[in-house]
């Protein structure tokens, strides 16, 4: 027989490593022809990263994305990444932007000032241009910029950093301590079916409402989410290395045709997601992480909404036909 | 309002990485590139007395084979306590124990199969609670319980009195939860190609997610200062964590430095999936006290992390877990022992959402039960423990920008869920 059921689950994520303190660098060089290259050494690893990451330097420029690239790719050149973990990328390399975009524009006065005979002080920035407080007519392009201070043999490049502050150490009688200042927050609806003859589990609907502040790319910020879904799906339906863990740690399995994961027919039949934007004072922009928190709300409301169907929980990942059946077995024994 | 934050950009590099255009470090190939293949434990836990390599050295092709007293230091890792090439106690089936660079594949494979070992297989121990116990096999020579702070084989959060709390609860719901070993399954296998430059300087190409990270762990095995040693990488076929982990950086930069010429690491599928870092098991066990309003009055968790044969992130995940575990809802009375346990199996790395989603699948589950326990809907008990805006969290952190109650709300009203007045009309604020 097909059993439905509904689940919830929800949750709040911290944003960056536990405790603070880890730093990122930004580097902002202005080229020939007004166009911009972005250093920062963190890792695309699908997530989209580069993308983000030109966005909000660009946003702090007030230019098009359009005038960026982005090198990521090596240690000697790209500026100093932390690591590519901990939900922190978005946020501290964003943070990093804008203080590295501040210096460029601080640079670049300081350059038109030569020009123009001014003081930098009587100078304004607004998107891509330089200009006299008073008299806008007196004003360098960022492409002018770029020609004159490169062909005038002045190095412009902006650099920038930041450090989330250091939690207070750890009080070894209470715990307590600032995990990080900012914190996600997410809620999510699952509905299964259960076929009581084969214990197989199967999501129905997925609904998801994330808060990860203000999202800086909402087509990248769906691709997590729908990402999540599938790893959350797996952690909760599929996946363990060693099934007869803790008797044995033998892996039954070296490739993906025992080591099962989701593929496209395991994607749920339908799935929404929704992102209440609540503005985080620290973020940049108001946004917080995301990477992480986005795969943690499947696992439990898919264990909730079994029970919902069958009247068992499955207590110990991942929820296996054989665990469903045996459960019902036992459930049924009982009654 | 903003210009380029919020808009639908298109992905930076995403028609080149659809289409191929990308080269991964398992595209690369140089010329004289030399293939690495090592030699790993075939026991879960040995004593290693001594490996002869002079059969191995003597295959056509070989240009050299590495073992412990090549490395010149053999600690690495976020917590250094990992060793690049096993010594004497060997702690994990898989554990490289010496790497060999040769012409080919092959020759690489058959060196592999010369090298004699004079190793003892000991008993090992997986269970963690088992590894707990005193009689256990010492998976550490210092033993398998992590000391926290140097002295307290418990991580503590205490907050009121949780015994209080039980007397003052309707009901008391217990509940014991485990997680699983699990592989994080990259489309891409980890993958070093190292050489030395013009200049004599190492250079790998990484499939590491944190570049500077496993630069400034690797300068210290290598002992090379940090402009003698250049990671290159940033895009990769996948990471979800395990490439905060290092798994073939350290071995093929060792080799280039040995023999002067390229050298190609890369996993096979099977190591990747038996002998990299894997998101190891956790047990975790609640009671809770309720009141039959559904205030939640006391939660008492226990949590055993196994944290296999290396520190590696399992101390982190194990710092991040118990900040995290007692959930999204305001708790007066709570105390948390958390444990970390050493057993004989691959380390523990990091897998996205690590330490913490283990935790949220038992919070949540638990959350659920003590739902039914008093009669309530499932989203109302949340929404009437939740935390809200300037509220502590459960190590005294205090919460802003709280979206608890509006994203329940959100979510309900996206699945059709209807809320009682009573719950319908909280807000965060």
């Amino acid at each position: 027989m097909i059993k439905k059921g509904r689940g919830v689950a929800n949750v709040y994520y911290p944003t960056g490593f536990n405790g603070g303190g880890d730093p990122d660098l930004v580097s902002l060089r202005i080229k020939a022809d007004g166009t911009i290259d972005m250093t920062n050494a963190s890792c695309e690893m699908g997530q989209g990263f580069k993308t983000v990451a030109i966005q909000m330097a660009a946003e702090a420029l007030g230019v098009s994305e359009e005038l960026f690239t982005i090198d990521n790719s090596n240690t000697d050149t790209t500026a100093f990444s932390m690591d590519t973990a901990g939900s922190r990328s978005t946020y501290i390399v964003g943070l990093a932007a804008i203080s590295a975009a501040n210096n460029l524009i601080e640079k670049m006065k300081e350059f038109v000032a030569g020009v123009k005979g001014c003081s930098p002080e009587e100078l304004d920035y607004k998107e891509g241009r330089v200009f006299k407080k008073d008299d806008e007519n007196v004003a360098m392009t960022l492409q002018e910029i770029g020609t004159a201070s490169t062909y005038g043999g002045v190095f412009i490049m902006g650099a920038g950093g930041f450090l989330p502050p250091v939690g207070p150490p750890r009080d070894p009688e209470t715990g307590f301590t600032v995990p990080s200042r900012s914190y996600a927050w997410g809620s999510t609806i699952i509905d299964v079916e259960v076929d009581t003859e084969t214990g197989v589990v199967t999501v129905e609907n997925i609904y998801n409402c994330y808060d990860i502040g203000t999202v800086i790319n909402p087509l990248q910020a769906e691709g997590q989410v729908d990402g999540g879904n599938v790893q959350g799906i797996s952690m909760a339906l599929f996946e363990d290395l060693a099934p007869y863990f803790p008797e044995s740690i033998e892996a039954y399995a070296a490739d993906f045709t025992d080591y099962i994961i989701p593929t496209f027919m395991d994607i749920p039949k339908h799935s929404e997601i929704k992102f209440y934007e609540n503005y985080d004072p620290y973020g940049p922009f108001g946004a917080k992480g995301c990477g992480e928190m986005v795969t943690n709300t499947q696992s439990p409301a898919i264990a909730n909404a079994v029970y919902d169907a069958i009247g068992v929980y499955i207590d110990s990942l991942p929820i296996t036909p054989e665990k469903v059946l045996r459960a019902l077995d036992e459930k049924n024994k009982t009654n | 309002m903003f210009k380029s934050v919020g808009k639908r950009v298109k992905k930076y590099d995403g028609v080149g990485l659809v289409t191929g255009r990308m080269t991964y470090v398992s595209d690369l190939t140089m010329p004289n590139m030399l293939i690495c293949k090592t030699l790993r434990s075939p026991y879960h836990r040995a004593k290693l007395n001594k490996v002869d390599v002079s059969e191995a050295l003597k295959v056509p092709g070989v240009y050299a084979v590495i073992t412990k007293d090549d490395v010149p230091h053999n600690y690495f890792s976020m917590v250094p306590d990992h060793h690049v090439l096993a010594e004497d106690l060997i702690r994990y089936k898989g554990q490289n124990i010496a790497a060999v660079a040769a012409v080919s594949k092959e020759a690489a494979l058959e060196a592999i199969s010369k090298i004699k070992l004079d190793i003892e297989e000991l008993p090992y121990v997986i269970d963690p609670v088992e590894a707990c116990k005193p009689d256990a096999p010492k998976v550490r020579p210092e033993g398998n319980l992590h000391l926290f702070d140097g002295v307290s084989e418990v991580r503590k959060i205490r907050k009121g009195d949780v015994e209080k709390g039980f007397a003052e609860a309707d009901y008391i719901v217990e509940g014991t939860y485990t997680t699983p070993c699990q592989e994080h399954a990259p489309l891409e296998t980890c993958a070093s190609l190292a050489y030395l430059d013009e200049a004599g300087k190492l250079v790998i190409h990484s499939k590491s997610q944190g570049l500077y990270f496993s630069q400034g762990d690797l300068a210290n095995v290598f002992q090379l200062p940090l402009n003698k040693l250049k990671f290159v990488g940033g895009t990769i076929g996948g990471g979800f964590g395990g490439m905060n982990s290092i798994h073939t950086d350290h071995i093929a930069g060792l080799l280039a430095l040995k023999t002067g010429r390229p050298v190609k690491f890369q996993l096979t599928r099977e190591e990747e999936m038996l002998y990299s870092t894997i998101r190891s098991p956790w047990i975790f066990k609640f009671k809770d006290g309720i009141k039959k309003d559904g205030t939640i009055t006391a939660r008492k968790i226990e949590v055993l992390h196994d944290c296999g044969a290396y520190t590696e992130l399992g101390l982190y995940a194990v710092e991040k877990n118990a900040n995290m575990i007692a959930g999204a809802v305001k708790v007066e009375n709570l105390a948390i022992d958390s444990k970390m346990v050493y057993t004989n199996k691959m380390p523990s790395g990091s897998m996205r959402g690590f330490g913490v989603n283990v935790g949220q699948f038992a919070d949540q589950v638990q959350i659920d039960k003590l739902a039914r326990a008093v009669g309530m809907s499932p989203i109302e008990v949340r929404l009437k423990n939740a935390f809200k805006e300037n509220d502590e969290n459960h190590v005294g952190n205090k919460l802003v920008a709280v979206s608890a109650i509006e994203t329940l709300k959100m979510v309900a009203e996206m699945a059709g869920e209807e809320i009682s007045p009573e719950y319908a009309n909280l807000s965060s604020k």
